[in-house]
């Protein structure tokens, strides 16, 4: 159920900070793959 | 004297904790021998980042390599450990308003611990163990060495079962009510990931022990790196639960945050105790041996539900500080709570440091080079880059952090140079984080870790070029120098508060 | 309430919608990197080496001899360099401090390179496309690499593995 039990509290900045945050992340990880994509074949 | 007494308590005039004595003396004693070995360490990170810096190569070889296995383990074993026991011993006993439960075990298991370091930090600086911290067999120390990390490795456990019979019996004789706070739950957290990996120790120190003794006669190098790194990475994660921990602690101590929600937030550690383990495998990403399905279920921890764990955290943290700020006014639009927020307060400024450099550098490249990426680092600079930005901006950062409110608490002596303690965790900041995007990006142009000199070669074949490397090798040792400047800035604020600091009641 | 004091008695509370929006976005995340892993085991064209055979130090030793003896089409400085048929097996030894051979590879060409160690670990290190592998005595590890450019890379060892470490440098020629 909802209602006063829900845990409510308001933090807007923190979301946007995390989301930037998350898009950095993301960001570095593809960097990397196209960095591993350049060198030699292996298997 | 009966340990139980009410007198052996005493109760804080500032915070209103109620502190068991016995408890404050080994607090104390272990974090001093802590910021000894951080001390020593810092020494010779001077020196080898300075060796490093191809223009500089400031010693000869032996002596890098030399204080190269001296750094890392002084470093990442005996002044992390040292200091996490403290830790615990404060989570365990003031934070529960508990006792400790031995005090006599806590002496015994740190004199093991003090016996074990500074004998096998003699015997490297002997060059009985010129080998690095790793000590790959088949290269050989010293029996030793092998001993002295035998014997801090039990002292050491010996330690967290004390912390965790500890809490055990607190909560027996009712010294708490409920659950316990979130921050000695991340330690209890931090403590069980501490006992797999200390076993592990064992399992791999012993063989190696006997094996430099000649009681054993081979030891498998593949066997014995799937054993270290069961001891080796879990290590990191103990330092991971700490430092979240002390974020969750610094987030209180300096704005007032209150966890936003307890459920999410030790839900998160649960992920690190059930998962985080798993990821030892990304040091075997590129050793022969182990299976295709083996390298990647492991090294994502499970899905990567360990990383979601730190994600959880890295959402929580912020959300408490930004609900307390707010409360308090700080509401204007999205980050009126951020620019208010108390920067000036030395644990707030590690903390809010701690956190990025944490999370934006140290976590992120932590979980791309353990992919398939890892060929492309794998023994490059862009390790020690990595670790420098988890271990030593993250965790260290972290702990001196608390250290300029857990030396004031414990000793009951103010903080000396309160303005040096606020400028402090910029300085450090500034310094690893130059130190660890110079090396990771050393890294990427191919760097190798643990290289005297890059430009040498015998054989009449010419040494890469790794293009770019000069000014990439002047950036981390320009942010070594800064860095080795904030750290003596905080072994110079803890020394002198705990000899000249004013008396408080 | 604080995170240094008890909790209140009941903390299990439902996320609130910023939390379940944020915990939704991480796990979705976490998968992805999980699936993405094993995705460039479909997709991509670099993938983990597993092949290994156990071997001991001399017989390794013998196969590197004898593959060097075959194949050697001059010496370069004392080390002999050596041209592989196309796509075979090659063999390379690393010992403190040096490798066992300079390799003449075509491009484009996939050799199969196994990797083995007379004493210490080492670390096989191709600069500057920058490609590193651990190799251990006693393991064949074998790394099956397909040249993609002519030119000369260093091959260098990237394992500590004694004081002349740093002068372990070797070589490999790609002609086209
Ligand atoms: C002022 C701070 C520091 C500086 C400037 C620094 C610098 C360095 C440098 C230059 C290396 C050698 C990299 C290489 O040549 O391969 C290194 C290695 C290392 N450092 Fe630090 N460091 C610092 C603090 C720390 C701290 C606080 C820790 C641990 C908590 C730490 C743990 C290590 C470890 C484990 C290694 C690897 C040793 C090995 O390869 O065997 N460092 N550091
Ligand atoms: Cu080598
Ligand atoms: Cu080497």
């Amino acid at each position: 159920m909802k209602g006063e039990k829900d845990n409510k509290f308001h933090a807007p900045g923190t979301l946007v900070l995390a989301f930037i945050f998350l898009g950095f992340f993301i960001a570095l990880y593809f960097i990397n793959w196209v960095m591993l994509s350049g060198t030699w074949a292996v298997r | 004297m009966n340990i139980t007494q009410e007198s052996a308590f005493r109760t804080c005039s500032v915070t209103g904790l109620r502190v068991h004595l016995p408890a404050q003396k080994l607090i104390i004693t272990n974090a001093v021998a802590a910021v000894v070995f951080l001390l020593i360490g810092g020494i010779l990170a001077l020196l080898i980042a300075l060796t490093r810096w191809e223009v500089v190569q400031l010693l000869p070889a032996d002596l890098y390599y030399r204080f190269l296995s001296v750094h890392g383990t002084v470093m990442l074993v005996f002044w992390i450990v040292f200091f996490e026991v403290a830790g615990l011993y404060f989570g365990g006993t003031v934070l529960l308003n508990a006792r400790l439960l031995r005090p006599g075990l806590g002496w015994f298991a740190f004199v093991l611990m003090l016996a074990g370091a500074v004998m096998s930090t003699l015997v490297t600086f002997a060059g009985g163990a010129d080998i690095m911290f790793t000590a790959y067999v088949p290269l050989k120390a010293h029996p030793l060495f092998y001993l002295g990390v035998i014997l801090f490795a039990v002292g050491a456990l010996l330690a967290v079962g004390l912390f965790l019979a500890t809490v055990i019996v607190a909560k027996k004789e009712k010294r708490y009510t409920g659950s316990v706070p979130l921050v000695t739950y991340g330690l209890i957290a931090a403590a069980i990931i501490a006992v797999f990996t200390l076993v592990s120790g064992a399992i791999v120190f012993v063989p190696a022990f006997l094996w430099s003794l000649g009681i054993i006669s081979s030891f498998d190098p593949g066997a014995y790196r799937v054993l270290f790194w069961a001891f080796g990475h879990p290590a990191q994660q103990i330092n991971l639960s700490a430092m979240v921990a002390v974020w969750y602690a610094l987030a209180t101590l300096t704005t007032g945050a209150k966890p936003v929600n307890e459920k999410l937030s030790r839900f998160a550690f649960l992920l690190y105790i059930l998962f985080i383990n798993l990821g030892s495998v990304h040091h075997l990403m590129v050793d022969p041996a182990l299976s295709q399905a083996n390298r990647i279920f492991n090294t994502s921890y499970f899905f990567y539900l360990a990383v979601l764990g730190s994600l959880i955290h890295a959402y929580s943290i912020p959300a408490g500080v930004e609900v307390a700020q707010r409360a308090k006014g700080y509401a204007k639009g999205l980050f009126q709570w951020l620019v208010k927020a108390p920067w000036k307060e030395p644990g707030f400024a590690a903390l809010a440091v701690s956190f990025v450099i944490f999370g934006f550098i140290g976590g992120t490249s932590g979980v791309i080079q353990g992919m398939q990426v890892n060929m492309i680092a794998h023994n490059t600079l862009r390790i020690p880059g990595h670790f420098h930005a988890t271990v030593v901006g993250g965790t260290t950062l972290a702990f001196m952090g608390l250290a300029y409110y857990l030396i004031p608490l414990m000793t009951r002596r103010q903080l000396v140079g309160k303005a040096w303690a606020s400028a402090q965790p910029y300085i450090y900041g500034v310094g690893v984080t130059m130190l660890s995007l110079g090396m990771l990006w050393s890294g990427i142009l191919g760097v190798p870790r643990r290289t005297y000199d890059i430009a040498a070669s015998s054989a009449g074949v010419a040494a890469p070029a790794y293009a770019g490397s000069d000014v990439t090798l002047a950036i981390m040792g320009v942010g070594a120098v800064i860095a080795v400047i904030g750290g003596a800035i905080f072994v110079g604020i803890a020394v002198l508060t705990l000899l000249t600091g004013k008396k408080m009641k | 309430m604080s995170s240094l004091a008890s909790p209140e008695k009941v903390w299990w509370k439902p996320l609130c919608r910023d939390e379940r929006l944020w915990v939704a976005v991480a796990l979705a995340w976490s998968l992805f990197m999980f699936f993405g892993m094993l995705g460039w085991g479909a997709i991509g064209n670099q993938h983990l080496p597993v092949e290994t055979y156990r071997v001991n130090i001399g017989e390794f030793r013998q196969l590197t001899n004898d593959f060097n003896q075959k194949y050697t089409v001059g010496t370069q400085n004392g080390v002999p360099v050596v041209r592989p048929p196309e796509g075979g097996d090659v063999y390379l030894l690393a010992s403190a401090w040096k490798w066992s051979s300079i390799l003449e590879l075509k491009e484009g060409v996939a050799y199969r390179i196994h990797l083995s160690s007379a004493d210490f670990q080492h670390g096989f290190s191709l600069q500057p496309t920058n490609l590193n592998f651990q190799i251990l005595p006693e393991y064949d590890y074998v790394v099956t690499l397909t040249p993609d450019k002519a030119g000369e890379y260093q091959v260098v060892c990237n394992e500590f593995c004694g004081p002349g470490h740093n002068l372990m440098v070797g070589k490999i020629i790609v002609t086209e």
